[in-house]
């Protein structure tokens, strides 16, 4: 599924980024990458904020789109 | 040998800096506090050794203006040696980094700093491990309460440069090179295996905070209250003190003594210049009874920035430096995204915008960590034309209490249709928010305190000399007749278009030096409440004062005549319409 249709408090583990090399970079340098469990903790309206390894993360909800996860 | 600070951006390198330097740079809980570097000296066995805080970056290929100024920095700087600060509870992304610079052949000391809030997280790192498969110094640091910098510099010798080749060896298991971002990042994961180990996170008050003040349906209302709180606050602090206690010393003591002991008199050139310029009472010269009236250098010159602005600018300094240090601002910045990207901008522009609310020379400095050049040149164009600053902020409060809150409004919405307009003509790319939200923080007083000195501080350097400067060329200025000519001159636009008296010319040359100088000019001149609010109006958003001119050639270069054009249009269509809305309402 896609990132931005998890709910609020529900964990999932990020299975791809579908992207080209920018974009991969780029969120792997704020430390999402494939394999990392992921919290929801704002996905309702504006940019997804995400808690990964107890660091929050705020990423635009275009990017958040291309991001795959499975709960 | 000279030393520089590199890391990602909010992990705490200026306060690395000012550790090591006892030198005082601004430090604040956000991304992008630094946006150009700054230079210092630490004494090391005797010797002075120059060390530069780099403004923060994520990698070696640049992203953002900051950025670049840290890459260049870098590579400015060969020979040197580096202090790589990573954020102990994000290691993998710091090492990035740290590879990329090892890569380059420099040598490298690693700082985790922020060890408190690994362990806090229960996130496990083998700091001995690390060092023994990089091969260069591991040190954990907790930057706030300088635990393990001394240690940090003492291993500063055993810095060399080491082939990352060999890295990729004592890493074992990992079968190819690392040239590439991937085969970096699967170099990063081998080495984090073997350190680090993430235990069971155990969610706090802090984090519960954290996520009701950044969820949309409850940080919105929270946000509300919050700035809603800033400015009450604000208001009646800064009143408190300006009326309360400051005007009666200027007015009943200050003004008095200057005109009893001051020689000349009334009528004399020199003494309206310093003292007073007195006014017209039935054809005969009065002397003025209060400070804003006297217009004199010594008077005016002072009361304007000490007396009036001084408590606004330093309650406005308090609050926003609680704000940054809590790490408020981010959250902030992911509220307002969804708003801020139909103007061409995103959430992060916040930071500038809020910064300009102050001064706006900092804050056209800010909008470095703007991704794209439209970004930049439509932040810096909105905040100079748009956003008062605190300065002016809090003359109005005084003069114009009643209405302060329609001029705020007007020029917020100025701010939001001309970028919406801007956002349509110019080409370019509006990057997505990306961002960090650091957890909170309490706000260590020494820092706060020390932050608010130094604005204050810088404030008053800067605006005690200019407004007297000012005072005195606009009083030459009346006295040679040059502001009533250019007043008649001009008198069919400030009459006819803007609906202000032609006086106005006399503020809206002193507005080029000071805006708060400007608006206590117009106070003295006869007009109704609404050519007041014109008036006002035009002040703000009319050339920017001459410090923020400079910093925005500076910054801008070649895009500062958009900038000025954009102004002309601005002050033009959104001056006159004030007018036309007046007349609509049959005040005009």
């Amino acid at each position: 599924m896609i990132l931005t249709t998890l709910r609020s408090g529900e964990i999932a583990k990020i299975v791809a980024i579908e992207g080209g090399q920018g974009l991969r970079q780029k969120l792997l340098l704020r430390g999402v990458s494939e394999g990392s469990i992921v919290r929801m903790v704002s996905s309702n309206r504006g940019p997804v904020v995400l808690e990964i390894n107890g660091s929050t993360i705020a990423i635009g909800r275009g990017m958040a789109k291309r991001i795959i996860v499975q709960k | 040998m000279k030393i520089l600070l590199m890391g990602h951006p909010n992990v705490g390198k200026s306060v690395f800096f000012n550790r090591l330097t006892a030198a005082n740079i601004i430090e604040s809980n956000y991304p992008g506090t630094t946006v150009d570097y700054t230079k210092g000296y630490m004494r090391l066995e005797g010797k002075d050794i120059e060390i530069i805080d780099v403004p923060g970056t994520f990698s070696l290929e640049p992203k953002d203006k900051a950025e670049e100024v840290a890459v260049r920095m870098l590579h400015e700087s060969k020979g040197s040696k580096v202090m790589c600060v990573i954020d102990a509870s994000k290691v993998e992304r710091g090492l990035y980094l740290a590879l990329e610079i090892i890569e380059q052949g420099f040598s490298v000391v690693i700082a985790l700093n922020m060890w408190d809030v690994a362990i806090d997280k229960n996130i496990d790192i083998d700091a001995k491990k690390l060092e023994q498969i990089l091969g260069i110094p591991v040190v954990p640091t907790v930057g706030i309460s300088g635990e393990g910098i001394f240690a940090l510099v003492s291993r500063l010798k055993d810095a060399t440069p080491v082939k990352v080749e060999d890295i990729v060896e004592r890493t074992e298991g990992i079968k190819h090179k690392a040239n590439t971002p991937d085969e970096r990042w699967a170099l990063i994961e081998g080495i984090s295996k073997k350190i680090v180990t993430f235990g069971e996170y155990q969610h706090t008050l802090k984090d519960a905070i954290g996520d009701f003040t950044v969820k949309p349906a409850t940080g919105i209302p929270f946000a509300i209250a919050v700035l809603y709180g800033f400015w009450s606050i604000f208001g009646s602090f800064a009143g408190f003190f300006t009326d309360g206690f400051l005007v009666k010393i200027f007015d009943e003591h200050w003004l008095p003594w200057l005109q009893a002991v001051f020689p000349g008199g009334l009528g004399n050139w020199f003494y309206a210049l310093i003292v007073d310029v007195g006014h017209l009472e039935n054809g005969v010269l009065a002397a003025s009874d209060n400070c804003f009236e006297s217009f004199g250098a010594l008077s005016s010159g002072l009361f304007v920035p000490v007396g009036v602005v001084l408590p606004a600018i330093f309650i406005f300094y308090l609050m926003l430096a609680l704000l940054e240090d809590i790490g408020y601002m981010p959250r902030l910045a992911v509220l307002i995204d969804t708003v801020l990207h139909k103007i061409g901008l995103h959430g992060y522009a916040i930071v500038p915008s809020v910064l300009a609310l102050g001064c706006n020379v900092p804050a056209v400095g800010a909008t470095r960590i703007l991704e794209t050049k439209k970004q930049r040149f439509m932040m810096m164009t909105l905040l100079a034309v748009f956003i008062p600053c605190g300065a002016q902020i809090g003359i109005m409060q005084d003069v114009i209490p009643g209405s302060i809150g329609f001029v705020m409004l007007y020029l917020m919405a100025g701010y939001f249709i001309f970028g919406y307009i801007l956002n349509k003509v110019i080409p370019g790319r509006i990057p997505e928010i990306l961002m960090d939200v650091p957890p909170y923080q309490k706000p260590m007083s020494r820092n706060i305190s020390r932050k608010v000195w130094m604005r204050t501080s810088g404030f008053l350097k800067v605006a005690v000399p200019l407004v007297i400067f000012g005072s005195l060329l606009v009083n030459v200025l009346y006295l040679a007749g040059t502001i009533d000519w250019l007043g008649n001159i001009l008198a069919p636009m400030f009459e006819g278009w803007f609906g202000v008296p032609r006086e106005t010319a006399g503020p809206l040359v002193a507005a080029f030096l000071r805006k708060d100088l400007a608006v206590a000019q117009l106070s003295a001149i006869e007009m109704t409440k609404y050519q007041m609010i014109s008036a006002v109006v035009l002040v703000s958003i009319y050339f920017p004062c001459i410090a923020t001119f400079a910093m925005m050639l500076r910054e801008g270069g070649k895009t500062f005549l958009g900038s000025l054009a954009v102004l002309l249009v601005v002050v033009f269509t959104w001056g006159g319409l004030l007018h036309l809305l007046w007349k609509l309402m049959g005040v005009a």
